[in-house]
């Protein structure tokens, strides 16, 4: 009789505890639901985003800020077409009307009137001066407009090509951007009886260098060397476009950095430094490129690298110091 | 007979001295490749006795391919042609041919010795051939090898096998070398597709005589600015007809498109010039960077000191303690005007090869002095 109690109390102590558990659960549940509802509901920050927001927003501010600018100028400039328009048409009008009183004169009030006429087509006249000289005056300050656009342009284009990867490879052709540089003189001869001359270091100007290559698909691959167990060959690919008006011969500089932040390098003979606009570099490998206007061409090359050598690898590659193209890639 | 005695016992003092920096310098052998072979060459030269101590990997098919494992020398003046140097440098070459032996356990067979074309050439000029005879017979005494070979170089062997040793197989037949000395330059190119026909570039002019010709023109005017001047007379008066005309005797312009400089001027404009190439042992260089680092030296040699040198270097990943003990080296072994001369003669030989329509490839070359070892042992090992 007592054992049966005992066992109908263990059941139902044993009952409740259950019914605790569950509704411990059913509550933990919830609660997860809730925040996993809260978790969807907050739009996710990515640091990425937050940059490319910042850009984003830097981007809108200059292009509302030009925007601004350019739509007074046209405000300007349509102001000043109708003014011109008018001067036009009044003095037209005034010249015609002198033109008809003077060859059929009537009688002497029509010379007064003729005279009058005159003195209004010379004040036309200078009115019409004085807009030429205001036109002249908006006209530089349009070009100055332009100027700063230019140089803004410009300025955008380096930081795009030196802190963004390449595009993803497009069919339509890029277009051609200047790039502001310094530049030195060309080679002097040495003058042998006047080092005051040479050992002025050559004055250095601000040019506008167009940009005559842009590089897009950049790739590396590793592969088993077949001449060395212990080291890999690893394959570099990229296009080269040809975005200047002319043929290029020149040397492109290829920067393929390892994960632990050194240049690998070919040899020693193949690799070397170079200047660039942010200070010396040292290149993997230097490849001299002759490729015709709006010209394509897929070039390869490879390197050695080490056996165990993975992770990502940055590959870069230079043309006249800049950069014109870029990627990152886990190898 | 004091005075011999005494000159003896100093020289033998300083080798005891050179000996326990070289002892204290050492440090434990670093391997690059997995299978290679150790080999030393010890070399009596104008200066002194140089010894290369070199690792050649196993299977290396290109000329070229090595790696230094120590480069030493000990100064011994032999070509003053005195007993006291003699002594010196037989005791140099012994002293070196142990520490080969013995520290590096290159074996015997593996040391190679010879005696430079330079001094070969001045034995000749002051009729002491004799004197390298005996020098080789007192060393096969001290390390006691009656049969080892201690070979006389001539300038032309010499050349032929620092081109083998310094410049790779892929260059062979595109590269002139130039090797910029002190009291003269020498080099040469192969113009018929193999490597026993050198054709011999030789100039009485060296980063030394530059600068003593110009000490001589400059008068009571000291200074910097007149030693300019002065260097400049001297390139585009007395050496300029000999380098014109060396220059387009040898036929280098059309047969080259690379042009290699070795020798001690090389290797310090190659480490002042570019300090995040410190462990490169060759360096590409242009005739514009030259032109620029000859106006450094001349107007702000400030900055081609140590210091300044390390704070100009960006890249993380440069060996920053190597740029500040090379570039410190360089300024000790080169002052400023030892700097200027030789490089305005590098400019001064670069200058005929800077067409305005074919641009050559310049290369400096750091380590040239251990190039013709590792020919010698390829050709040696080869036979």
């Amino acid at each position: 009789m007592r054992d049966r109690r005992i066992s109908l109390l263990l059941t139902v102590s044993f009952i409740l505890i259950f019914a605790s558990f569950l509704a411990l659960g059913i509550l933990g549940y919830h609660f997860y639901r809730k925040v996993d509802k809260a978790i969807v509901m907050q739009p996710v920050v990515n640091p990425a985003d937050k940059i490319r927001d910042s850009l984003l927003i830097v981007y809108s501010q200059t292009i509302s800020a030009l925007e601004q600018k350019l739509g007074a100028t046209f405000a300007t400039s349509d102001s000043l077409e109708m003014n011109l328009s008018s001067n036009l048409d009044k003095y037209y009008r005034t010249r015609d009307e002198l033109f008809a009183l003077i060859s059929n004169p009537r009688n002497d009030s029509d010379f007064e009137a003729a005279k009058l006429k005159i003195d209004e087509l010379q004040y036309r006249m200078a009115a019409l001066r004085k807009t030429n000289n205001d036109i002249e005056a908006d006209n530089k300050k349009l070009y100055a407009v332009l100027d700063e656009i230019r140089n803004q342009t410009a300025k955008n284009n380096s930081y795009t090509s030196q802190s963004v990867s390449s595009p993803a490879p497009s069919t339509t052709k890029p277009k051609t951007t200047p790039i502001v540089a310094q530049t030195q003189q060309p080679l002097a001869p040495i003058e042998e009886d006047n080092p005051e001359t040479t050992a002025l270091p050559a004055p250095k100007k601000n040019t506008v260098i167009p940009k005559k290559f842009t590089a897009e698909e950049l790739k590396l691959e590793k592969v088993v060397s077949r001449n060395n167990d212990n080291y890999t060959e690893l394959i570099g690919s990229f296009t080269l476009f040809n975005i200047s008006p002319d043929k290029v011969n020149s040397d492109i500089m290829i920067v393929v950095t390892k994960p632990d932040g050194k240049v690998l390098q070919k040899s020693n003979w193949e690799s070397g430094a170079f200047t660039t606009e942010h200070g010396k570099k040292i290149y993997s490998y230097k490849m001299r490129v002759e490729q015709g206007k709006g010209e394509i061409k897929k070039l390869t090359f490879s390197l050695h690298a080490d056996k165990n050598e993975t992770g990502t690898f940055t590959f870069q590659i230079y043309h006249n110091g800049f950069l014109i193209g870029s990627s990152t890639q886990r190898v | 007979m004091f005075n011999a005695n005494f000159r003896k016992i100093t020289l033998m003092g300083l080798m005891l001295l050179a000996f326990t920096h070289l002892s204290f310098a050492q440090t434990s052998t670093k391997l690059k490749y997995t299978n290679s072979r150790i080999f030393a060459g010890i070399e009596v030269g104008s200066k002194g006795v140089k010894m290369s101590v070199l690792e050649i990997p196993e299977l290396s098919k290109d000329q070229g391919n090595f790696n230094v494992i120590k480069d030493t020398s000990i100064n011994t003046d032999f070509i003053s042609f005195t007993d006291a140097t003699f002594t010196a440098t037989a005791e140099a070459l012994t002293t070196l041919f142990n520490i080969a032996k013995n520290r590096y356990e290159v074996p015997s067979n593996h040391i190679f010795t010879a005696i430079s074309s330079g001094v070969s050439m001045q034995s000749e000029k002051d009729k002491k051939q004799d004197w390298l005879t005996n020098l080789s017979d007192k060393f096969r005494k001290n390390i006691s090898e009656p049969e080892r070979e201690v070979r006389v170089i001539d300038v032309t062997e010499e050349a032929r096998l620092s081109h083998l040793g310094i410049i790779p197989d892929s260059r062979r037949y595109s590269t002139f070398l130039i090797d910029i000395g002190s009291g003269n330059t020498k080099g040469g190119f192969f113009p018929y597709n193999n490597t026993r026909d050198l054709k011999l570039f030789q100039l009485t002019w060296g980063t030394k005589s530059i600068t003593n010709e110009t000490t001589n023109r400059m008068g009571d005017d000291q200074t910097m600015s007149n030693y300019h001047r002065q260097m400049n007379r001297v390139l585009a008066g007395p050496a300029d007809q000999e380098i014109v005309y060396a220059i387009n005797v040898s036929g280098a312009y059309n047969m080259s498109d690379n042009i290699a400089f070795s020798g001690g001027i090389a290797w310090a404009v190659a480490t002042l010039l570019y300090p995040e190439l410190i462990e490169n042992s060759v360096v590409p260089v242009t005739y514009a960077e030259v032109e620029e680092f000859m106006n450094r030296i001349a107007n702000d040699y400030n900055s081609l000191q140590a210091e300044a040198l390390v704070k100009s270097v960006t890249d993380k990943t440069v060996d920053l303690k190597l740029v500040a003990s090379q570039s410190k080296t360089v300024n000790k072994v080169f002052d400023q005007k030892a700097m200027l001369s030789g490089t305005g003669l590098l400019l001064k030989i670069m200058r005929q090869f800077e067409g305005i329509y074919e641009k050559k490839q310049f290369f400096l070359v750091k380590n040239g002095q251990v190039g013709w070892i590792s020919a010698y042992v390829n050709e040696t090992i080869n036979k």
